[in-house]
């Protein structure tokens, strides 16, 4: 089987491989799906820069998990009325 | 998350709230887009965790929690009778061309959130939970009641709409 490869950088990426280069970036992608997608995007252009960037992008909205609640908002959730509620098996008052 | 393979017994309720409160927390502020209803939202779907603890078997705790979280949501949404969503056909795609390199230094987590914030409630829950909390495929298809492969479809289309977004902070495009 003949594979072709864009050689350009510029462009999308090959039709027939964004879904495994989406699953490659993200970590999904495990042994020879993991591997072809690889590389095929070593070999071409597009592939390889829609790879390089997506992973990118995943790994900065990785990083956005660091956003955590307030000390007070999660002081106030574990204290919650989900406590007594779930023992008196009752609906809460607002 | 495999909290029950490693003992025999159901862990109590309180510890795996408590473990899930920040998990909880960031997939309700993704799907109410405010702090206050966030903490509203989590403390209603524990109570409603709560209270059928003795009922569920166990597996996927996160999965199940966050369903009852989003459930919980979809209730207040009808409640308050359903506010406006970013239709997706208004999203241009974008052109691969040269707007990466713009992606690569304004991508930074807070500014992608923003971004994350005005994509379909659909699009955005793909992306919380599989690229910010990063839980697998088939749990986070548990969790938004949906097949694998439907999950799988929203978080590709949900990246390139965030691509095509994240296109248009490109310097080039400000005044």
């Amino acid at each position: 089987m003949k594979l072709t490869h864009n050689h350009s950088d510029e462009g999308p990426p090959c039709r027939h491989m964004e879904g495994l280069l989406h699953q490659a970036a993200d970590g999904s992608a495990k042994g020879v799906s993991r591997w072809y997608a690889f590389s095929h995007a070593a070999r071409c252009g597009r592939c390889g820069r829609f790879l390089d960037r997506l992973t990118e992008t995943i790994k900065q909205l990785r990083k956005a998990r660091e956003e955590e609640p307030t000390p007070e908002a999660l002081s106030r959730l574990a204290q919650g009325k989900w406590r007594s509620a779930a023992d008196k098996n009752e609906e809460p008052q607002d | 998350m495999k909290l029950f393979q490693q003992t025999s017994a159901k862990p109590e309720f309180e510890v795996v709230a408590l473990a899930e409160l920040p998990v909880l927390y960031r997939v309700a502020k993704r799907l109410t887009l405010s702090d206050a209803d966030a903490e509203d939202l989590v403390g209603q779907a524990l109570y409603l965790a709560a209270k059928a603890w003795t009922k569920f078997d166990g597996r996927h705790v996160r999965s199940w929690l966050i369903q009852i979280l989003r459930n919980e949501h979809l209730t207040v949404i009808r409640k308050r009778s359903s506010r406006p969503e970013t239709p997706i056909q208004d999203v241009v795609e974008p052109q691969e061309d040269g707007f990466w390199e713009e992606v690569a230094w304004r991508a930074v987590g807070q500014d992608l959130l923003r971004e994350v914030d005005l994509l379909p409630e659909d699009y955005r829950m793909a992306i919380t939970l599989c690229d910010v909390e990063e839980m697998p495929y088939d749990e986070a298809a548990e969790a938004l009641g949906i097949p694998a492969p439907t999950l799988r479809t929203r978080l590709f289309r949900a990246r390139r709409i965030l691509r095509a977004k994240l296109a248009h902070l490109s310097p080039e495009t400000q005044p």
